[in-house]
């Protein structure tokens, strides 16, 4: 499956959820949540003039919990999530050799949720990825690295009246050369 | 002693009496000048005679005690009670020994006893075997002490002989010559390489050789017992000789002035040669002359006879004494004692003086000789040295650097000396300039191979010394070279060499490393970088060298891309080669040789190394040298994963340029307020990781690079007039909060 595709299919399926979550709960309440997501990562790092960098798919599962309804300026919700992130691999031909690299992570972030009306928030993300990154040469490993670094991200969030929810978000991890991740979620929140 | 009676024999007897007195007599008088030299009748030597093995001719009573491992304990090991030993020959022609005939052997090595002992023969039950048929016959009494009873050094003279008191028939084959002391037990001396005959080795291809024994229990075969035993053909037997008889024995030998038997003299000192004449016959002999020949190293001083008789010098060449002996009564001795003197040109040779009976009024008793030499020590002694322009010692020099190779021969002797002549040998990277004598001499270089000067001293006094300076200069060689040169004596006598060296310096050197794609060396690289491996041939020397050619040898993880100049062969291998002719090079000169390569991603964390040699060259020495680079490669994959260059600012590639006044602006807020704080310094280094990518993307694209200065000019305004900045979101953020409480209100 190419970035594309999933992207695609994702922006088909979110207005569905939307439509068929049409419930009178509250619509931003307090609780855990659930979700699962996919998107597109771009990857790059060099060393000298070694550089191996592009696109990939990337999958996570995600998890976390919404506070809302807290005494806060512009009625600000904030939340905690984690997730496990794979972020896919890309490879390049360099010096003699196919040169892959694979990145996966555990993060943990915080959130801050600015509502745009009942149903949307945009929100804005810091966190830490505790990743795992593996260098390849021709199909045989020659590093296996992990490390931790910053995380930004920026999205928007919507949540339909039951628990239903989706969230699309834009995030650069200060780790490589340059980590981006884009990914589009669905959630499930316990209410 | 005499032969079996011939054929031709029987043949003369026959016509002598059927011819009547006058030719009877005239037969006679040819029959005796035939056979009127003393000629062995029986000589069997070895083909290879070893005169470094022990021939036990004295060997000493023993315990006979083995030690536990059957061997004999440190005595002899032989019994005192029956101590035979002896020696089995095969193929051995038929002879009659009478008494007065001689029984002779020859020794290598002067005894260290007197040699007198039972000889006893017996022939072999068949050609080859070991065993006794019948009984042995004594043939000589050990009470018979031999003329020169300890023999000497010199080799294929038969030197101890014995005279024989008992006639033995041999019919040819098969014989057992044993030696035995007697009733009585050998001489107390335990065994020993002193007791040295010319011997034959088990290798001996002269067919006449079978066993040794010693140690016998009861001189009987079945089997002959040494102990331990000994295998056939495994140990060393003496040749022999059977000597027809009676005959005038003569030895010699050389004295000192004490009158002491010397085996060696130094130039200049007085030796007597001696001279013994022996009638070991029952009855008397008369008319015995005896010639004494001189060595041509020897000068004559005077003569002295005992009993008194004449004697002639004749000065030669060869100088002889011709000694009237006149009569010898039965078993009487004559001496001659020759005073000489040992000339100059006897330095490092050896003085052989002989002795023959050349005349006897008895028949058979002629011919018999015997020989004394002496070695004289040189007397030209010869020192070398190499020495530089002022004259001091070296033992090192570069190529082409002059230097003198100076030979001093020295006449160490008390007389003086002429006609010495002195040879140097070069060795061939060694260049002859020129040669001074001191004192003056002729001097001749010969180029050869090998080439050579010949030095002819000529005079030398003395205690005097003579010097030979030879300028010369070292071809170009390679490195580490040592050159060895070789003086030696080669008139009056040949004397031993004396070698001299001098190591050459490095000529050519090799050396090599590593280039960047910026030309400045390096050790370390990485995956992907493209590395120049340098080689430098360089010429140290002060002379030319020629012929020369480089390999290289790159390393596996290496990609070779281009050589420089262009290379005589390039084989990819495995191993990847490449191959330059270099040619001439001249001294001082260098010649740099480069291989261009790619550093493969497989070569990360390695250390990676190239090899190059000089493979070619006019002159073999220096083949061989060769240099060995080595280049760290960085772990690339490593590198990957944790480090991260982002040195580029977004804002530089917004604004055109590092010196734009809004980028200098944001930098010196990067310097003031983020790198003097730790989350400022984390934030610089996340933006300088994650940077490089957005300015990338906008670098090539104007409206983007307008956006971006649009979004970043409230920043650097901010930066820039911070009050105003200040002032201006207080503003803003009343604005919003009125706005919100004016929407609540509304609702």
């Amino acid at each position: 499956m190419n970035v594309r595709t999933l992207l695609a299919g994702c922006l088909l399926v979110l207005p569905c959820m939307v439509l068929a979550d049409q419930g009178d709960l509250p619509t931003k309440t307090s609780g855990p949540y659930l979700g699962v997501g996919g998107g597109y990562s771009k990857i790059d790092t060099r060393d000298g003039s070694i550089s191996v960098g592009g696109e990939s798919v990337s999958y996570r599962l995600l998890g976390g919990y919404r506070f809302a309804h807290l005494p806060l300026p512009f009625d600000m919700d904030i939340g905690l999530e984690a997730a496990y992130a794979d972020l896919g691999k890309v490879d390049e031909k360099e010096a003699g050799s196919n040169v892959e690299v694979e990145f996966k992570s555990l993060i943990t972030a915080g959130v801050v949720y600015l509502p745009i009306g009942r149903h949307w928030d945009v929100f804005g993300k810091a966190g830490i990825y505790f990743w795992d990154g593996k260098v390849s040469a021709d199909h045989l490993e020659t590093a296996d690295e992990n490390g931790s670094d910053l995380s930004l991200g920026l999205g928007i969030a919507m949540q339909t009246g039951k628990a239903f929810g989706a969230q699309f978000e834009v995030e650069s991890i200060d780790a490589l050369d340059g980590v981006w991740v884009a990914t589009l979620s669905a959630t499930w929140q316990f209410k | 002693m005499k032969e079996r009676s011939s054929p031709l024999n029987e043949q003369l007897k026959t016509q002598l009496k059927s011819t009547g007195k006058s030719l009877a007599v005239i037969w006679a008088a040819l029959f005796l000048a035939c056979i009127a030299t003393a000629a062995p009748i029986v000589t069997i030597t070895p083909d290879a005679p070893d005169v470094s093995s022990c021939l036990a001719f004295g060997a000493a009573p023993g315990t006979g005690v083995e030690d536990a491992s059957g061997n004999p304990t440190n005595d002899s090991g032989f019994l005192g009670t029956s101590p035979f030993m002896g020696f089995i020959y095969k193929d051995i022609p038929a002879f009659d020994l009478n008494p007065g005939d001689v029984l002779a052997f020859d020794l290598g090595a002067e005894n260290d006893f007197d040699v007198a002992l039972d000889i006893e023969m017996a022939a072999t039950t068949a050609n080859g075997e070991t065993t006794e048929a019948g009984s042995f016959t004594k043939v000589v009494s050990n009470t018979y002490i031999p003329l020169k009873p300890r023999g000497d050094t010199i080799i294929d003279n038969f030197d101890l002989r014995f005279v024989s008191d008992n006639a033995y028939s041999f019919p040819g084959g098969g014989l057992i010559i044993r030696f035995s002391n007697g009733s009585t037990a050998y001489r107390d001396d335990n065994v020993s390489c002193d007791q040295v005959g010319v011997v034959a080795l088990s290798t001996d291809t002269s067919g006449f050789f079978v066993q040794a024994f010693w140690a016998d229990e009861d001189g009987l075969s079945s089997p002959w017992s040494p102990d331990p035993p000994i295998n056939l053909m495994e140990e060393i037997i003496g040749g022999f000789q059977v000597i027809e008889g009676p005959t005038v024995l003569l030895a010699s030998n050389t004295l000192d002035q004490s009158a002491a038997a010397i085996t060696t003299a130094e130039v200049g000192e007085t030796i007597t040669y001696q001279v013994l004449a022996q009638n070991p016959d029952q009855n008397g002999i008369t008319g015995v002359i005896a010639t004494v020949t001189l060595d041509d190293l020897v000068s004559f001083v005077q003569s002295t006879q005992n009993p008194p008789a004449g004697s002639v010098f004749d000065a030669g060449p060869p100088a002889t004494i011709e000694w009237s002996v006149g009569s010898l009564a039965g078993g009487a001795e004559a001496t001659l004692d020759v005073e000489l003197e040992v000339s100059f040109a006897a330095g490092g040779q050896t003085i052989s003086n002989s002795a023959e009976v050349t005349a006897s009024d008895a028949p058979f008793k002629t011919g018999l000789t015997d020989q004394s030499k002496v070695t004289v020590a040189a007397v030209i002694d010869i020192t070398g040295e190499m020495l530089d322009q002022s004259g001091a010692a070296i033992t090192t020099v570069e190529a082409g650097e002059p230097f003198v190779y100076q030979v001093i021969a020295s006449n160490s002797s008390q007389t003086d000396g002429t006609g010495v002549e002195v040879t140097v040998i070069f060795p061939e990277p060694l260049l002859f300039q020129q040669a001074d004598s001191t004192p003056p001499a002729a001097v001749v270089f010969d180029a050869g191979p090998p080439k050579t000067v010949v030095w002819t001293v000529d005079n030398l006094n003395a205690g005097q010394d003579a010097t030979l300076d030879i300028d010369v200069t070292a071809s170009i060689i390679g490195s580490d070279a040592t050159l060895i040169g070789s003086a030696a004596a080669t008139l009056p006598a040949p004397g031993d060499a004396v070698e001299t060296s001098i190591r050459v310096d490095p000529a050519v050197s090799i050396s090599s490393g590593y280039l960047d794609s910026t030309g400045s060396s390096i050790t370390s690289a990485q995956a992907g970088d493209a590395i120049s491996y340098e080689i430098i041939v360089h010429n140290e020397s002060q002379a030319d060298a020629t012929g020369l050619a480089v390999t290289a040898t790159l390393a596996d993880n290496l990609e070779f891309v281009r050589a420089i100049p262009a290379p005589a062969d390039h084989d990819t291998g495995p191993p990847d080669t490449i191959n330059w002719n270099i040619g001439d090079l001249a001294a001082g000169a260098d010649v740099t040789l480069i291989a261009e390569m790619g550093v493969l991603f497989a070569a990360g964390g390695q250390d990676v190394s190239n090899e190059a040699e000089i493979t070619d060259s006019d002159v073999q020495a220096m083949i061989g040298d060769a240099t060995n680079a080595i280049i760290v490669i960085n772990d690339t994959s490593a590198n990957l994963l944790t480090g991260g260059s982002g040195n580029c600012f977004i804002a530089t590639a917004a604004y055109g340029s590092y010196l734009e006044p809004e980028v200098m602006i944001l930098r010196r807020f990067r310097d003031k307020f983020l790198l003097t704080n730790e989350p400022g310094r984390a934030f610089v280094d996340w933006y300088y990781r994650n940077s490089p990518n957005v300015a990338a993307l906008i670098a090539d694209n104007d409206s983007a690079r307008a956006v971006v200065r649009i979004l970043l000019s409230p920043i650097v305004y901010a930066l820039k007039y911070p009050l105003a900045a200040m002032f201006s979101m207080f503003s803003f953020g009343l604005a919003i909060g009125w706005g919100r409480q004016s929407a609540r209100e509304g609702q």
